[in-house]
């Protein structure tokens, strides 16, 4: 598959692009080069994309990846050349991996943190790997779409598959940090788009919401992260514009995601 | 306090009410392409394929 062919819909693209874009900007900062995100996910329909930016960006990339989605995710990148060094490896065990202490500059994670019961063990084994930073990342309760998904859940009967209410939370987050003697960079909510998250959400077995327009309009509502004409797009550019603009609080409030960052 | 600040700091809670609205359409709007999408899988009774197969956003279970 070419990279270039996946439609993440609007929503997936903005994420991706905020999200690295926090990342980014503390990895040069702290002159990190390589990077682990450590369990990829399943993040806007496609698997194991969401460091994609950061390999875009320059950065030697590695992706421990669930044996789940490691075809899907080696066939994705196969076609992508980037600047930075891609290491796509096998891992089902995010507490206990085959990482040396200290083997990457920065170790994040997308939606992990809050499904671990004890999620400080997860930190521990980020911080233990990681030489310089630590982030996690977890889905904001506070949005408007976050209480409207677990409805959803409830009224299909579809097990509850995005972790515990109680660590989803920026306090939550730097707790675990703190407990494992990690120093506070920032935190803060990030992907601030102005359209409540749907999460996983499919309208009609589709999670690219145009699938049921008209042909016309389904092409030209194509959207990819990595895709110079949407990072270009003017829209793309406004709202992320607003998002840095905005005061912290409303971020926190608003924000599809919250976000943690501490160093060594 | 220097004037670009404070123009940045007005600037950023100038942005609040406009994304409301912004918000708030989006919200329609998203209503809409839910009925669209319902009422076509009616009609036709054929979902669309996702790109990719769904499955669970985590896939490392509980521990």
């Amino acid at each position: 598959m070419d990279i270039f062919e996946i439609n993440e819909g609007i929503g997936g693209a903005y994420e991706r692009l905020a999200y690295s874009a926090v990342i980014k900007k503390l990895a040069a900062e702290h002159g990190c080069r390589s990077i682990l995100e450590l369990g990829a996910t399943y993040i806007a329909g496609v698997p194991g994309f969401n460091s994609c930016l950061l390999a875009d960006a320059g950065f030697d990339v590695t992706i421990l990846v669930h044996p789940r989605d490691l075809a899907e995710t080696q066939a994705i990148w196969s076609t992508y050349k980037t600047p930075g060094k891609v290491t796509i490896l096998e891992g089902s065990d995010l507490l206990s991996t085959q990482f040396s202490e200290g083997q990457f500059d920065l170790v994040w994670n997308h939606l992990a943190f809050e499904h671990y019961p004890q999620p400080q063990k997860l930190v521990a084994e980020m911080s233990r790997i990681a030489k310089k930073i630590v982030i996690n990342l977890t889905l904001s309760p506070w949005n408007v779409g976050f209480p409207l998904h677990w409805l959803g859940h409830k009224l299909h009967n579809k097990p509850w598959d995005h972790g515990y209410f109680g660590h989803t939370t920026i306090a939550a987050m730097e707790k675990a940090h703190q407990q494992e003697n990690l120093v506070h960079l920032e935190s803060g909510g990030c992907d601030v788009p102005p359209w409540m998250d749907t999460v996983d959400a499919q309208l009609g077995g589709t999670m690219t919401y145009l699938d049921y327009a008209p042909g016309a309009i389904k092409k030209s509502w194509k959207w990819n992260s990595v895709d110079p004409k949407t990072q270009n797009h003017g829209l793309i550019k406004m709202l992320l514009g607003w998002e840095a603009a905005m005061p912290d609080w409303f971020r926190r409030c608003a924000a599809h995601h919250l976000y943690v960052a501490s160093k060594k | 306090m220097d004037i670009s600040k404070i123009g940045k700091i007005i600037y950023g809670y100038l942005v609040i009410p406009v994304w409301i609205i912004f918000f708030l359409g989006t919200t329609c709007v998203l209503i809409v392409l839910a009925l669209n999408a319902w009422i076509r899988t009616k009609l036709s009774g054929k979902k669309a394929s996702a790109q990719f197969a769904q499955r669970s956003i985590f896939p490392y279970g509980h521990i």
